[in-house]
């Protein structure tokens, strides 16, 4: 997005509204992140693992807001701050930073898109228009219905871009009805499509039918000259029978779950469009069922918005949803901490869907912070993840792990001095920051630093996708391991090159027991232990010129292939 | 002249099976056509009458008359070419070979009525003689599943056309190879995503002076397996195939495969489509890549041949019956 | 050290089973066999005989789409649905099969056919979930497939190959983990794209051998510290991957097709399906316990002849070829073999000379190790519309592979201390066609 440079600037008066705002209701209770805390802790009595140690901390913070390890310049700096509150001071700062914006953004793309192949609306707009939502931290709420407002005739392409959920399923009602209720409800409720679920009493073939009224009259259209866009006939009642009873015919209005449907308008005869019907027109009715849903989807009113989207992003920190599988939301799969999600929600909804309020609470918790060692005196029982009294062990994703590679090899951080100091040099850009309020001109300098390494490293996410990405339409959260990747790991390109970059970056440090701290600072996210600074004397001792350029590449690639690495803990 | 735009049917005749093909007699007083019960269906026109004419096992597929004598000769998925005395009221076959192993796709009769070209799912082209079936040359044609077969008005040249739409143009009394003509390529595809060949040369016509060579088939396949494609017929020069061999196409995105072409006296070339979008035939003017007239036609349809000078056309429909239509001549 | 091993919950603790899996535990070692490929080793007796003591091997032939029961296994010549073709005698008398298979035709005498399968499952992916995986495709549950099952349960703790290979004509090339379901990854199936390698097999040449030997001991090192603190099932079995990718490029000829013999190259066919059949039989020569080929497509909606034609005739001459050589190699006695699919074809023929979704009536092939040879289980009325006797379910047809392979299929799994049957309860094994 290199030369989306007005665009870049105008969004940027909108980036840095502050996040915490006005606090909700109850100010004199307890935080959430204490009241979340207590109901957690009450069932263990004391039965939890100790908090994790600062890097520990600092490798899952980055991990979780990020998307990637730390560099070795903050792995170091975070470990010699004295400051007592260094903690929350940068789940603070990481939440401020413009990485943090493009992970979400890449984060709802996975989440929403599941990595369909593009359709009718190009990645590039659709990513921009997450990412202009993700800088100025736009309410979930907002996001949610920008996505339904949206029918693919905007006349800017970013804009147009949020019609992307629905166009690129080519508007199929069927689809949309499913996906909705999945990512957006928590509820899968494809088995209701053709009868109330067999084994999930809470739903409902009506539940199934009232979302995918929002979108049966609706279809893509390709006007000549214009690119696809939504068109919606102004008829077309939803009926449906139970495969089991199929002489009861139900019909219904949209709705979402238990809502009460609004009442339709009823217009003239031949008053029913706003653009008839014709040849080579997108015809438009007077009332779009499906716009309904960008209002009456993330409605208060509708309960499970705004609990699926805390539950997601309690799952984004803490590896599961307190619901889970995250859309398996019903009465006989309890949450495992119903309070919890509750004190979330009411949250999530009271702050106005503040997407990074919400995380800060969750970064903030013990039960978030605590060591992914089992202490001893935990019992088996304890340690099922669903108490949250240890912290969890989990591969890393693709895109995270790729991140992470790429940030432990040298790359992320030569692209990053390759683009700052282009933007340093570029007389134009200077001006541009001078003539900003404070502050402003760094953080857009900032922005434009980290987009430009996030787009230029992202195609080199591709083999990792392939290797570790689930099949496209998956869910994508998480990477459980193959022999490919470790044959990737082994004998494949890019990390085979790479190991020469950071072997070239580290080569001119002298002193092993530097180079050993260097090296598990950048790749481990940690200083190395006794031993291990005596494997690298070992590895590197007696070798000189090539030969050692050669053994410090496979030190560092030893670091990387190992379980350490490439978990989450 | 005739006027395609009045086309119109006449009958419809119901057997009691799907019908696969047809074709007229000599003399457009008789159709015949293949049903899914393998039998071939003959009917009268003047009575309606329908008989069934059994020998075949299988679907009866590919016609020739002989112009001459009250000589038919078909052949069917079963590999065989039977002969039958159509004049007699119950026809017994005079004779059955053992032609091909594998479908017989098409055959043709030599202008001079003496041979009979047969092709098959065995990659072999034979010549066979009229007088007494006896095989007078044979030969390997083409690598894939031979689709279709025609005599040149001279009585020398032999077209053939398979699976990936390879005309050959052959010697016919020596079984040489001409010159293979690449022309009508555009009737086949290698379907990627579900790993087959599609298409192919389903018909061919020669004009009565021979100029012209129409290979009939589909295009703009999308999907192979739901058969989501549009008839095409490509009009060659015989003289020179290569030089912009022309597309014919259907309107509208019509779905479907050309079955047959006929060249019609009055200069337009009329085709037979059926598929996914019904039944319909397609009037071209030559040289005009898009039909001047489409007759929709009441039922999905396989197959369908002209009369001359009656101007009749009769189609095999998959609601098993034979329907026969008119192109009226054109009002002052 | 932590007195339990695994943190509860993970997937490998879900898996401690009751009774059989010390029985596969200590099956016999995959003994590596000579690379020299083609057939001449294995026709010497001692080591065939040395074969059949090892472990059991399956072989499914998955005809994508769903392959017509009338065009192959259960035809109808002559009837309104029967189509064109005909139907020829097979090598055991009163067995007929459709003309579409010559070649298989002359192996009936050692192979079974179920002509009575009504499977009541008419979606492509919903039936593939059914007869992979032997339940109806649930929400939120996901069991694994036959494939992974074998492979977790036949496969010798010592055998380095990975136990469940896909050879496909197209696809990723990644491991799909999720055939394996709560078996975990490692049982996930491994997919040959286009019957080639996996990437990466190549060691990098100028890696001097012991750099590599100390980067390997380093990486072993840094995870034994690791796990002193935060063992778990995943962490290990990311850590055994790497063991399993040194073993496998260090027998990467298993996957070199350019080992077998020219006339054998011949014998399968040149084309795709000949080339993967002559990848299983390398693939389960060298020890491989599962391996599915699949070949595509059968879906048939359009031209359903035309395309059984092509298809069928892509089939007949590398499967009787694979199946004659693990008879004549004696690897039948311990290999057992499936073809099968989706579901089957309507008897109607459409207008489009297609034949459509059906699931009511139709027809598997099966063959080999715990099978009865020349028989056939089921028939179906005239027109093929209707299973008349000996009607089977998908559930029914898991629990027999099962059994053929030596597998109780009514044996639980403990998962998060819930007993689940191995397969679908409401199922039972075909005890009439089992050795």
């Amino acid at each position: 997005m290199e030369s989306a440079l007005p665009s870049l600037v105008f969004s940027l008066v909108l980036a840095f509204a502050p996040s915490d705002a006005p606090p909700s209701e109850e100010a004199a209770a307890a935080p959430l992140h204490e009241r979340i805390d207590a109901l957690i802790e009450a069932p263990l009595e004391g039965r939890v693992s100790p908090p994790a140690d600062d890097a520990e901390f600092l490798r899952r913070i980055h991990l979780d807001l990020h998307g990637r390890i730390p560099s070795q310049a903050e792995v170091e700096a975070f470990l010699a701050d004295q400051d007592p509150e260094k903690r929350s001071k940068i789940v603070d700062r990481l939440l401020e930073a413009p990485e943090f914006a493009l992970r979400m953004a890449d984060h709802w793309d996975l989440v929403w898109n599941e990595r369909r192949p593009d359709k009718h609306v190009k990645a590039p707009h659709w990513r921009e228009f997450l990412r202009r939502a993700a800088f100025e931290n736009r309410p979930y709420d907002r996001l949610v219905a920008d996505i339904f407002a949206a029918d693919g005739s905007e006349a800017d392409p970013v804009e147009r871009a949020a019609s992307k959920f629905v166009l690129d399923r080519d508007a199929d009602p069927h689809v949309l009805a499913r996906d909705v209720g999945r990512l957006f409800l928590g509820r899968d409720m494809q088995c209701a499509q053709c009868h109330d679920h067999p084994l999930v009493d809470d739903y409902k073939q009506a539940h199934y039918y009232g979302l995918f009224a929002y979108f049966s009259r609706s279809a893509v259209v390709e006007v000549p000259g214009k690119p696809a866009a939504l068109a919606e006939k102004a008829d077309g009642d939803v009926t449906f029978a139970s495969v089991f009873k199929s002489k009861v015919t139900h019909s219904t209005l949209p709705r979402v779950l238990d809502r009460p449907a609004d009442p339709e308008p009823s217009f003239a005869k031949g008053d029913e469009y706003r653009v008839a019907p014709g040849t080579n027109v997108r015809h438009l009715p007077r009332r779009s069922r499906r716009a309904l849903l960008a209002e009456e989807l993330p409605d208060p009113e509708v309960e499970a918005f705004a609990r699926n989207g805390a539950n997601r992003l309690w799952a984004l920190m803490m590896g599961r949803g307190l619901v889970h599988p995250l859309d398996m939301d019903h009465s006989d799969n309890p949450p495992s901490h119903p309070e919890v999600l509750e004190a979330l929600t009411e949250e999530f909804v009271a702050c106005g869907y503040d997407v990074k309020r919400i995380l800060r609470a969750i970064a903030n918790t013990r039960a978030y912070q605590r060591s992914s060692v089992p202490a001893d005196h935990l019992s088996d029982d304890d340690l099922s993840p669903e108490r949250y009294a240890v912290a969890p062990i989990a591969p890393l994703a693709a895109e995270p792990f790729g991140w992470s590679v790429m940030r432990a090899l040298g790359i992320v951080e030569s692209y990053r001095s390759a683009a700052e100091s282009e933007i340093e040099r570029d007389p134009r850009l200077k001006a541009i920051f001078e003539a900003m309020p404070e502050g402003e001109g760094a953080a857009l300098r900032a922005r434009m630093v980290a987009e430009r390494v996030h787009d230029r490293l992202s195609p080199s996410l591709g083999t990792f996708h392939n290797v570790f990405g689930a099949a496209p339409g998956q869910p994508q959260d998480a990477s459980d391991p193959t022999v490919q990747q470790a044959l990737l790991l082994l004998n494949g390109e890019p990390v085979k090159s790479w190991l020469g970059t950071i072997a070239a970056q580290l080569a001119p440090i002298e002193d092993l027991d530097k180079l050993a701290e260097a090296l598990h600072s950048r790749i481990l996210s940690r200083p190395p232990d006794e031993q291990e600074r005596a494997a690298t004397r070992e590895f590197l001792e007696n070798r000189t010129g090539e030969a050692r350029t050669a053994a410090l590449k496979q030190l560092a690639w030893a670091l990387l292939a190992s379980a350490e690495f490439r978990h989450r803990h | 002249m005739t006027d395609p735009a009045a086309f119109k049917t006449l009958s419809a005749h119901k057997h009691g099976a799907q019908l696969t093909n047809c074709r007229f007699d000599p003399a457009g007083e008789r159709v015949y056509a293949g049903g899914q019960d393998f039998a071939v269906v003959r009917l009268d026109l003047a009575t309606g009458e329908m008989t069934s004419l059994v020998a075949h096992d299988s679907w009866p597929w590919a016609y020739a008359f002989s112009p001459f004598e009250p000589l038919l000769a078909t052949g069917g998925y079963d590999g065989k070419l039977v002969w039958w005395p159509i004049d007699e009221s119950k026809p017994v076959p005079i004779r059955v070979l053992e032609a091909h192993d594998g479908w017989i796709r098409s055959i043709a009769l030599s202008p001079d009525a003496t041979r009979l070209a047969s092709v098959g799912n065995d990659g072999f082209a034979r010549l066979w003689s009229v007088r007494d079936g006896s095989l007078l040359r044979e030969w390997r044609a083409h690598e894939s599943h031979v689709y279709s077969v025609a005599f040149h008005p001279n009585g020398h040249d032999l077209v053939t056309g398979d699976l990936k739409a390879t005309l050959r143009h052959w010697e016919a009394p020596t079984g040489k190879l001409v010159r293979e003509i690449d022309a009508a390529k555009k009737l086949h595809i290698y379907d990627n995503s579900f790993r087959a060949d599609y298409g192919g040369v389903r018909d061919l016509a020669f004009s009565a002076d021979g100029s012209k060579l129409a290979a009939a088939g589909l295009v703009e396949n999308s999907n192979a397996f739901a058969g989501v494609n549009e008839p095409g017929v490509v009009v060659l020069d015989w003289a020179e195939p290569g030089s912009s061999p022309l597309l014919h196409r259907a309107n509208d995105a019509l779905k479907g495969t050309a079955w047959n072409v006929r060249f019609h006296p009055d200069g337009y070339i009329l085709a037979l489509s059926g598929g996914q979008g019904g039944g319909g035939v397609l009037f071209w003017r030559p040289g005009e890549e898009r039909p001047f007239h489409t007759a929709k036609l009441p039922n999905s349809a396989r197959g369908m041949d002209l009369h001359i000078p009656s101007n009749k056309i009769a189609t095999a429909h998959i609601d098993s019956h034979i329907r026969i239509h008119e192109i009226p001549a054109k009002t002052a | 050290m932590r007195r339990c091993d695994y943190a509860c919950g993970t997937r490998e603790h879900a898996l401690s089973r009751r009774s059989f899996l010390a029985g596969a535990a200590s099956a016999a070692a995959a003994a590596a066999l000579p690379f020299g490929g083609g057939l001449s080793t294995l026709a010497q007796p001692a080591v065939a005989a040395d074969l059949q003591s090892r472990q059991r091997q399956f072989l499914v032939l998955w005809l994508y789409g769903g392959v017509s029961q009338l065009e192959t296994w259960d035809p109808k010549h002559g009837t309104d649905t029967g189509g064109p073709f005909r139907s020829i005698e097979t090598s055991v008398p009163g067995i007929r099969i459709s003309e579409l298979l010559p070649r298989t035709a002359k192996l009936m005498h050692l192979m079974t056919l179920v002509r009575g399968v009504n499977t009541g499952e008419d979606d492509h992916g919903r039936g593939d979930v059914l007869m992979q995986t032997g339940r109806p495709q649930m929400p939120g549950v996901q069991h694994p497939h036959l494939g992974s099952l074998m492979s977790r349960f036949l496969t010798a703790a010592d055998n380095p190959l990975p136990g469940y290979i896909n050879v496909a004509p197209y696809g990723s090339g990644a491991v799909n983990a999720a055939d394996a379901a709560f078996l975990g990854p490692k049982y996930g199936s491994m997919t040959l794209t286009d019957g080639k390698a996996p990437a990466n097999l190549d060691a990098d040449p100028g890696l001097e051998p012991g750099l590599d030997a100390a980067r390997e001991a380093l990486r072993k090192r840094l995870n034994e510290r690791f796990a002193r603190s935060r063992r778990s099932a995943l962490t290990d079995a990311y850590t055994a991957t790497y063991d399993q990718a040194r073993q496998l490029m260090e027998r990467k000829e298993v996957f070199d097709l350019s080992k077998e013999p020219a006339r054998d190259v011949e014998r399968y066919g040149s084309h795709d399906l000949g080339r993967h059949c002559l990848m299983a039989r390398r693939l389960l020569m060298s020890g491989v316990t599962f391996v599915k080929v699949s070949h595509t497509n059968y879906d048939t909606h359009n031209e359903n002849f035309d395309f059984h034609l092509e298809q069928l005739d892509e089939f007949d001459r590398p499967f009787a070829a694979l199946l004659e050589d693990l008879h004549v190699s004696g690897m039948l006695e311990h290999t057992t073999v499936v073809v099968k699919s989706e579901f089957g074809r309507t008897p109607n023929i459409n207008h489009l000379y297609g034949r459509d979704h059906w699931s009511k009536a139709w027809s598997i092939a099966v063959a080999g190790a715990g099978f009865q040879k020349g028989t056939v289980y089921g028939a179906t009325n005239d027109r093929g519309t209707e299973v008349v006797d000996g009607q089977v379910s998908a559930a029914d047809l898991f629990h027999t592979y099962l059994r053929a392979a030596g597998i109780d299929p009514t044996d639980d799994y403990s998962i998060n201390g819930r007993d689940v049957q191995i397969a679908d309860p409401r199922g039972k094994a075909i005890e009439e066609i089992l050795a």
